[in-house]
C-alpha cells in the first residue's frame, strides 16, 4: 500500500466506515467519529498492530493520517 | 424554593478560568431571579435549560428554583428534531440559553439569555411562594425521538439526596470538587456538582469528553488542588493513558459511576491517583443519582461491587416473585430521594414500583452484611461510556426513515466505552442501501452518542415463534 493508504484503512476499521469516507485531511478535531473514545480505540488498534504499548507523548501526537502512517511505517 | 445564597460555594470554569465567587454567584442568582419574576415565571412553571457545564448554568438553575419553578435540564447537543420533541412534550414557559445560538430551538419558544439581560431591583421572597413537594427537576433518560421519559424530582427528594450524600462525603473531602461530567444528567448535576456547591464548597468544571483536556487531567488536579472528583470508567481508561498523574497529592476521594467498573480499571485509578479512597458508585436518575458505594479503603476491588446503600433500604426480587433482604435477583430500592415519577407517564410509574420498592432493572446479589454486588442487567439499555441509551429510541428513529422497513438496536461490548450501539436493519424492497447515507441522516436527527456505530443489514429481523423481536437474539445473530 502507498503512503497513508494503510492509515486510511486503519481509520475505516476503527470507525466502522468505508475507506472512501475517510478524507485526506481528516484530523482529530474535524471528524465526527474521531472523538476521545474513537481516539482510544485507534490507540488500542495501533498497539495491537505494533505489538507494543504507545506512550503518552505518542498518543497525543496521533492527530491525522500522516502521524498514523508514521507510526505504522515504524514497524515495517 | 428560596436559595440561601450565603451558603453556596464558588464555581470555576476550569478551561476559561471564569470564576463565580460566592458573592458573584449570589449577585447573578438575584439578578436572574428578578428577570424571571418580572417575566411572570412562577411556582409550577417548567423551564427548559438548554445549556450546561458552566458557572452561568448553575446561576440559571438556582434562579429557576428561587422562583419555585421546575427546571428541565437537557443536553445542549440534541438535534433540532429532538429539542422540538422535548419542547412539545413539556411545553416550557421559557427556554434558557447561554449564547445567541438558538437555531435548534422551536420558533414559538420564549428564549431568554439570563446572563445578558439586566435587573437591578430587590426581590421579596414572600412573593415567590413554593412548597418542598413541588416539582424541582426533570432529567430525561430516554425518548428524545419518541415519548420522552423524564424523571421528576421534587425539592424534597433532591434535598434528601444532598443530605444523604453529605453524610457520606465530608466537607473536607469535597472542599475543591472537580466535575468533568455533563450537567444534564444526575451523576454530573446532583452528585458531582450540586452536592458540594450547596454545602459551600468550591466546584471546578471541565469538559471530560475533550481529549486535549483529559491529557492535562493530572495538571488540572494539581493546579486547583482538587480534593474530590467523580467520573465514568471510560473517562478513566482514556485519562490514565493520556495524562501524567497528579503530583501535589491533593486528592482525598474519587467516585466512579454510571457504568460497570472492572476491578482492573478500579486498581488502575488507585495507582494513577495515589489514593485508595476510590469508590465504585451505584446511582440512578430515579434515586437522584448516588444511592450506594464501595470504597477500596473498605473493600478489595471486585467487579460489580457497590457496597451498602446510602440511606434507605435494598432488597432483591427473586425469580420466584419474592422480595428478599438478601440473595440474588433484581435489585429493589427504597429511599427518601426517590423520584415522584415519570413526567406525564403514569402507566410507566406503576410498572416500576412493586410494594413500595423501586425496580432498578439491575441484577445483583446482596450478602448477609447487606453488601451488594451487581452481576447483570435485566433492562434493555445500552450503556455507552456512562450514557444510557434506550434502543427503542433508535428503532423508532430508523423506522421513520422512508427506506427502512424494520430496525432493532442492541448493545455491543467495547473495550473503551463498555458498550456501543449496534443496529440490525431490514430495508424496504427496492430501496437503495447506503449505510453511510443512513448514518449521516441519523446524525441530523439524533444526538451523536446514539448514532449506531455498527450496522448489520439483514433480509429480515429475527423473531420468536410469537412474532416478537428479542434483542438478545438479534444481537447474537449479528455479532
Amino acid at each position: 500500500m502507498s503512503s497513508n493508504k494503510e492509515a486510511k484503512y486503519i481509520l475505516s476499521c476503527v470507525f466502522n466506515v468505508s475507506v472512501n469516507d475517510i478524507k485526506l485531511d481528516v484530523r482529530l478535531d474535524n471528524y465526527v467519529h474521531w472523538d476521545s473514545l474513537g481516539h482510544m480505540r485507534l490507540v488500542l488498534y495501533l498497539e495491537n498492530f505494533l505489538g507494543r504499548s504507545i506512550e503518552i507523548e505518542e498518543v497525543l501526537s496521533i492527530t491525522d493520517l500522516d502521524s498514523i502512517q508514521k507510526l505504522i511505517d515504524s514497524k515495517l | 424554593m428560596r436559595i440561601i445564597t450565603e451558603n453556596l460555594g464558588e464555581i470555576i470554569d476550569g478551561i476559561s478560568g471564569e470564576i463565580y465567587t460566592k458573592e458573584k454567584l449570589a449577585k447573578e442568582i438575584n439578578k436572574r431571579t428578578g428577570i424571571l419574576y418580572k417575566l411572570g415565571v412562577t411556582r409550577g412553571n417548567k423551564i427548559l435549560i438548554l445549556h450546561g457545564g458552566t458557572p452561568s448554568f448553575f446561576a440559571d438553575l438556582l434562579s429557576v428554583w428561587n422562583v419555585g419553578a421546575c427546571a428541565a435540564c437537557v443536553n445542549p447537543d440534541l438535534t433540532k428534531p429532538e429539542v422540538q420533541n422535548i419542547y412539545d412534550f413539556i411545553k416550557p414557559e421559557v427556554v434558557l440559553v447561554s449564547s445567541g445560538d438558538s437555531k435548534n430551538i422551536p420558533k414559538e419558544a420564549k428564549i431568554i439569555n439570563l446572563s445578558k439581560d439586566g435587573f437591578n431591583g430587590v426581590i421579596d421572597p414572600g412573593n415567590m411562594p413554593s412548597n418542598i413537594d413541588d416539582d424541582a427537576l426533570i432529567l430525561f433518560t430516554s425518548g428524545t425521538t419518541g415519548t420522552p421519559k423524564g424523571v421528576v424530582h421534587t425539592f424534597r427528594s433532591l434535598l434528601s439526596r444532598f443530605s444523604l450524600n453529605e453524610e457520606k462525603i465530608s466537607e473536607n473531602e469535597m472542599q475543591v470538587t472537580l466535575c468533568p461530567l455533563p450537567t444534564y444528567f444526575g451523576h454530573g448535576l446532583i452528585g458531582n456538582s450540586l452536592t458540594p456547591l450547596l454545602s459551600g464548597q468550591s466546584l471546578v468544571l471541565i469538559p471530560g469528553n475533550d481529549l486535549s483536556v483529559l491529557s492535562k487531567l493530572g495538571e488540572i488536579i494539581d493546579k486547583y488542588n482538587i480534593t474530590f472528583m467523580s467520573s465514568v470508567p471510560s473517562m478513566w481508561k482514556i485519562a490514565i493513558k493520556v495524562s501524567k498523574p497528579p503530583v501535589a497529592k491533593s486528592l482525598t476521594r474519587i467516585h466512579v459511576g454510571s457504568a460497570p467498573l472492572s476491578s482492573r480499571v478500579w486498581n488502575d485509578i488507585i495507582k494513577w491517583s495515589g489514593i485508595n479512597n476510590v469508590v465504585n458508585m451505584y446511582g440512578i436518575t430515579e434515586t437522584a443519582n448516588w444511592v450506594a458505594g464501595a470504597s477500596a479503603l473498605d473493600h478489595k476491588p471486585e467487579d460489580g461491587l457497590i457496597g451498602r446503600i446510602w440511606g434507605g433500604d435494598i432488597s432483591v426480587y427473586t425469580k420466584d416473585g419474592l422480595i428478599k433482604s438478601k440473595g440474588k435477583g433484581e435489585i429493589l430500592l427504597k429511599t427518601s430521594s426517590i423520584m415522584t415519577g415519570y413526567y406525564k407517564l403514569p402507566d410507566l410509574n406503576d410498572s416500576v414500583f412493586i410494594d413500595g420498592w423501586f425496580r432498578t432493572g439491575d441484577i445483583g446479589i446482596i450478602d448477609d452484611n447487606k453488601v451488594a454486588k451487581l452481576t447483570g442487567r435485566k433492562k434493555f439499555e445500552i450503556n455507552r461510556a456512562g450514557l444510557k441509551i434506550h434502543p427503542e429510541d433508535i428503532d423508532f428513529l430508523l423506522e421513520n426513515h422512508p427506506h427502512v422497513k424494520e430496525a432493532c438496536a442492541f448493545s455491543i461490548p467495547d473495550p473503551i466505552a463498555g458498550e456501543i450501539v449496534g443496529v440490525a436493519i431490514c430495508m424496504e424492497e427496492e430501496s437503495e442501501t447506503d449505510i453511510s447515507k443512513l448514518r449521516s441522516w441519523c446524525f441530523e436527527n439524533i444526538s451523536k452518542e446514539k448514532v449506531p456505530e455498527k450496522w448489520f443489514l439483514l433480509d429480515e429481523i429475527p423473531k420468536n415463534d410469537r412474532g416478537k423481536v428479542n434483542r438478545f437474539d438479534v444481537s447474537k445473530a449479528c455479532i
